[in-house]
């Protein structure tokens, strides 16, 4: 069995070895054929807004929006964010101001 | 281009902020200086065309720094990952695979799609790394979304004409992002210890990060499958489950619409 530093150790290097193969997957493919690399411009064309997506809904997983905080704190996060992006174009701020908000939510509002 | 590459707006530098800092009236301090060196000079230039790097993997960094200390991580295996996975959104989302145990066949598949909107990145790159020797392995890892943003808005600046200058812009990047996650551990185990709720800003990041794509018309119906495949998933499998049936739909669902746009 694996230690609980060996399995993070390892952890890492698979995902390190996964992001990283997505980083040279072109220069893997530079002599490749035609058809290897439509794939991979499919792949890398309309994949990657449904996986945003996707792991924005992963993200909110745990939140019960019938009882508890009835997701009152992602909501309102998540439409300061939503205000900041479109409207002052900040994403960065956006990012940063709708954690605080979170985190007041959690802290002092439900702490 | 979806992604971090107009997450963090580097139109500046193109703008009068670089010709200001270089030659006009009042540039801050540390430009005033007068340099001799070559050298000196065009390292000097490197460093103010990565300052919007900066601040974007500072603030990330931070943030993956003290998500990643809060959840349990010794301050050396998040040194490790910030090292050699060298990916904001990834990191993030890969503290709570390591600390459920996730298995690692299932981490590399879920890495994979996670980074799949870096594989066009290198396409672009081809220009500029051709002729970068020993260091091309370093470029290609490297190649993180501010990276590719900068190289694409920026590489045909005169300073990237001499090879080094390339090395040392990926280069100091990458030391931003070691630099605010360890500051990130440091906060996260002193100031933030009993603070709730940092990791909102992965959820927020994600947030962003859709925003952007969605400005882009093509983007619009996977987004909305993408949301829509998820949240059904997670409704039949549970929250422990739900991400590789999601994934594999919408694999699938891609590949069919790249098809139908290829064969009009």
């Amino acid at each position: 069995m694996l230690s609980e530093d060996q399995y993070f150790m390892l952890a890492i290097l698979v995902v390190a070895i996964a992001n990283g193969f997505t980083r040279a997957f072109p220069f893997l493919l530079e002599k490749q054929s035609g058809q290897m690399q439509r794939v991979l411009s499919v792949l890398g064309r309309s994949l990657p807004p449904a996986m945003m997506a996707m792991l924005l809904v992963y993200g909110l997983r745990d939140v019960r929006f019938l009882d508890g905080h009835y997701g009152i704190p992602e909501i309102t996060s998540l439409m300061l964010l939503v205000l900041v992006h479109r409207f002052l174009k900040k994403p960065l701020l956006g990012i940063l101001a709708s954690t605080v908000l979170y985190m007041l939510w959690m802290n002092v509002v439900f702490g | 281009m979806s992604g971090w590459d107009s997450l963090y707006n580097t139109s500046w530098l193109k703008s009068k902020h670089i010709g200001r800092l270089k030659v006009g009236a009042g540039p801050p301090f540390p430009w005033r200086i007068r340099v001799k060196n070559q050298v000196l000079k065009e390292l000097r230039e490197i460093v103010i065309l990565s300052l919007p790097v900066l601040s974007g993997y500072g603030a990330v960094g931070i943030a993956f720094g003290m998500v990643a200390v809060s959840a349990g991580l010794s301050w050396w295996l998040i040194l490790l990952m910030s090292l050699c996975i060298y990916a904001g959104a990834l990191q993030l989302i890969a503290i709570p695979w390591m600390i459920q145990g996730l298995s690692l066949p299932t981490m590399f598949v879920m890495s994979l799609l996670v980074s799949a909107r870096q594989m066009m990145y290198g396409l672009s790159m081809f220009p500029y790394f051709s002729d970068m020797g020993k260091a091309k392995g370093y470029m290609i890892f490297s190649l993180t979304d501010e990276t590719y943003a900068l190289l694409v808005t920026q590489g045909d600046h005169p300073l990237f004409q001499k090879r080094w200058t390339r090395l040392v812009l990926s280069f100091l990047n990458q030391s931003y992002w070691v630099m605010g996650s360890m500051l990130g551990v440091y906060l996260g185990s002193t100031v933030g210890r009993d603070l709730v709720g940092m990791e909102f800003s992965l959820i927020a990041l994600f947030a962003s990060l859709l925003l952007d794509a969605w400005e882009k018309k093509d983007n619009r119906v996977m987004i909305l499958y993408g949301l829509l495949v998820t949240w059904l998933s997670l409704m039949f499998f549970g929250p422990r489950w739900f991400l590789l049936p999601a994934m594999a739909v919408l694999v699938v669902m891609s590949w069919l619409k790249e098809g139908r746009n290829n064969s009009c």
